[in-house]
């Protein structure tokens, strides 16, 4: 890793755990404007949920690739 | 059912209605006129037009107008109520936009098709009967397909073909569905209608079409990678958005396109994912945006309503922001392939920057405009019950940041050093980026302005909550975490010169067989003429060669500006008939 990316992950961590340190000092539980299902009523539920998400997301389009993937003169090839 | 519409107040407008395809068509036919000769002149007419066609639109009185009667059938093409209004300004964002960026790239070819394609879109969103609609979704489709066939190459106008049959099947069950409609309930008007009979479906299919619906969707991400750099940009911001108006028009409300929507959504970024052209990664990424607008519809209240429409207004400026980044990278470097970009941001710092801006409006971080309109439709899903579906769309905005909104412009511009020698894109390229990314910025601060424009009452969503600021950017950041670690750990699929294959394959794979087979018999026949037939077999096909073959009379052709005037002039033709009794 060069110095850019270095600072910029760090830089990421950081700004992830300040979302979370957020909620717990200022918690949200009662706030009228929270649109959530009763089952994400929990701290950082939206950062777990769109990590797994990314981590599902990637995982399944590996999968995907698996089956779909082609040489790039799939069509041009005139076979 | 659905809400009604608010009621419009006068625009003031005294200057009589002139409406605005025509203005659109008139630069078209100067545009061609002028041609390659006086390319300064010609620039100016393209870059002038946009803004009459703004100062008609203006002009336009409320209510419906442009009655003509047409073969004893009453059509009218000028409707103006909140929502057509909303949408023609949609594509006048998208005009304006356009014809900044392509007003020296673009060659005269491209710039009639881009001025003929906006007339026609407008014209579509205006129209308040099937048939009018019909002739303006055909004029569309025209124009449009020019701006896939400029790039010129094999591949280009395969692809340009390929698009043009898709949108041609549109257009045919459109035609059959206004035919049956009329037929069925004596009446065009084209208002909220009922899924039940056979032409509801053949119409909710026609838009489906042209609004990227699962199976259907494979022309956009077939044709727009394939366009030219500033072709793709006109394509991306306007067909799919009049399908969307189409839908809002027609279809608010039906339930079944919440699971339509959700699908749309869904599906694209795995795909997203995996691509390797750039472009194409924006076009899944546009078929996901679609969805929400999509599900937003099939919600159905006034909320979701408004967040659908708001989110194509949207869509036009942070999905044309990305696509203009994308097509200045082709210009520039000459390709958009992932596997072969990299580390553009020290020679192209302001396009990079533009292109972070898009990509962050895009993923709907707070500020930015994307966070309103996402934010409507999401809630509003949430409040009618759809508990299954706000996870879904939760998930799907988790992955529109994973690939549009990092993958994007890390690849094309972080990451390694490709050893790229490009240049930032010309000046009137960067303004119209500039343009598009203020009014991410614009309409993302002060919703406001958004909320003013839409044709809906606006309810009391509160964008900016403590609870929604805070909720976002924990689902954002930690995407992007996810994303750091998976790359950090080399468990993100390397970008691989490939292509993937999609439902496409359904058609063309059939097709491809059917052909070679054709061919065989073909040959097996030709064979068994000249065995037969001898030298008369030969003379014969000689003569039948010399008209019909590839170098034959009739493949002679005229060239492309000399054939998009013919079609310019055939477009205004066939409005002029339409005009003839203007009663106004």
């Amino acid at each position: 890793l060069n110095r850019a990316a270095r600072v910029a992950t760090a830089a990421l961590g950081a700004a992830c755990g300040l979302v979370i340190v957020v909620e717990l000092v200022r918690p949200l539980v009662g706030d009228p404007h929270t649109d959530r299902p009763r089952a994400l009523e929990f701290v950082g539920s939206y950062a777990l949920y769109g990590f797994v998400a990314c981590v599902l997301l990637v995982m399944l389009g590996r999968l995907l690739r698996r089956a779909v993937m082609r040489p790039e003169e799939y069509w041009s090839d005139r076979q | 059912v659905s809400p009604s519409v608010l009621p419009l107040e006068a625009l003031g407008g005294g200057w009589g209605p002139t409406h605005p395809a025509f203005v659109y068509l008139a630069g078209a036919l100067a545009v061609a006129l002028l041609g390659e000769r006086r390319p300064r002149s010609r620039s100016a007419a393209f870059l002038v037009t946009p803004v009459l066609g703004l100062v008609a639109l203006a002009g336009l009185a409320p209510g419906t107008g442009g009655l003509v009667t047409f073969y004893n059938v009453e059509l009218a093409f000028l409707r103006v109520d909140r929502l057509s209004l909303f949408f023609a300004l949609v594509c006048q964002v998208a005009a304006v936009l356009g014809a900044v960026y392509a007003v020296r790239s673009a060659g005269t070819t491209e710039q009639v098709a881009a001025l003929g394609y906006v007339g026609a879109s407008i014209a579509a969103v205006l129209a308040a009967d099937l048939l009018s609609l019909f002739f303006a979704w055909e004029a569309m489709t025209v124009a449009s397909a020019f701006l896939v066939f400029a790039r010129r190459g094999t591949e280009a106008v395969a692809a340009g073909v390929r698009y043009l049959l898709v949108q041609l099947l549109s257009g045919l069950l459109l035609l059959g569905g206004a035919l049956l409609a009329y037929h069925e309930r004596g009446s065009l008007v084209f208002d909220t209608i009922v899924l039940g009979d056979a032409w509801t479906w053949m119409l909710l299919v026609a838009f489906g079409i042209k609004c990227g619906f699962p199976i259907l969707h494979t022309w956009i991400v077939d044709a727009y990678p394939r366009a030219t750099a500033t072709g793709t940009v006109f394509l991306s911001m306007l067909t799919t958005k009049v399908a969307v108006y189409a839908l809002a028009r027609g279809f608010a409300g039906t339930e079944l396109l919440v699971t339509v929507g959700v699908v749309m959504t869904v599906f694209p970024i795995f795909y997203a994912v995996i691509e390797n052209d750039l472009r194409r990664v924006l076009g899944y990424s546009m078929i996901n945006q679609l969805g929400f607008m999509v599900v937003g519809i099939g919600v159905g209240t006034e909320l979701a309503m408004n967040g659908a429409v708001a989110h194509a207004l949207n869509e036009v400026l942070f999905k044309g922001l990305l696509f203009m980044a994308m097509g200045a990278v082709l210009l520039e470097a000459g390709t958009v392939k992932a596997s072969e970009l990299g580390g553009l941001y020290r020679t192209m710092p302001q396009t990079a920057t533009l292109c972070t801006i898009g990509a962050l409006a895009i993923s709907a971080f707070p500020l930015f405009n994307a966070f309103v309109s996402k934010g409507m439709i999401l809630s509003a899903v949430l409040h009618e019950g759809h508990v299954g579906v706000w996870y879904a769309l939760l998930f799907a905005s988790a992955g529109v940041f994973h690939h549009a909104g990092i993958k994007v412009p890390f690849f094309a511009f972080f990451w390694r050093d490709a050893g790229i020698q490009a240049r930032e894109p010309p000046l009137e390229m960067r303004v119209a980026m500039t343009l598009a990314a203020a009014g991410c910025v614009l309409l993302g601060m002060r919703p406001e302005l958004l909320t003013a424009l839409l044709p809906w009452p606006a309810g009391g969503f509160e964008p900016y909550s403590y609870a929604h600021v805070l909720l976002q950017m924990q689902l954002l950041l930690f995407s992007a975490l996810a994303f750091a670690t998976l790359k950090l750990t080399h468990l993100y699929p390397d970008e691989i010169p490939s292509v993937n294959l999609d439902a496409d394959w359904l058609v063309r794979r059939p097709g491809r067989m059917a052909l070679q087979w054709v061919d065989r018999l073909a040959g097996r026949s030709v064979a068994t003429a000249r065995a037969v037939l001898g030298e008369r077999a030969t003379s014969a096909s000689t003569r039948v060669e010399s008209i019909f073959g590839a170098r034959g009379l009739l493949a002679r052709g005229t060239p492309l500006n000399t054939s998009m005037l013919i079609v310019a002039l055939a477009l205004l033709g066939s409005l002029l008939v339409q005009l003839v009794p203007w009663p106004m």
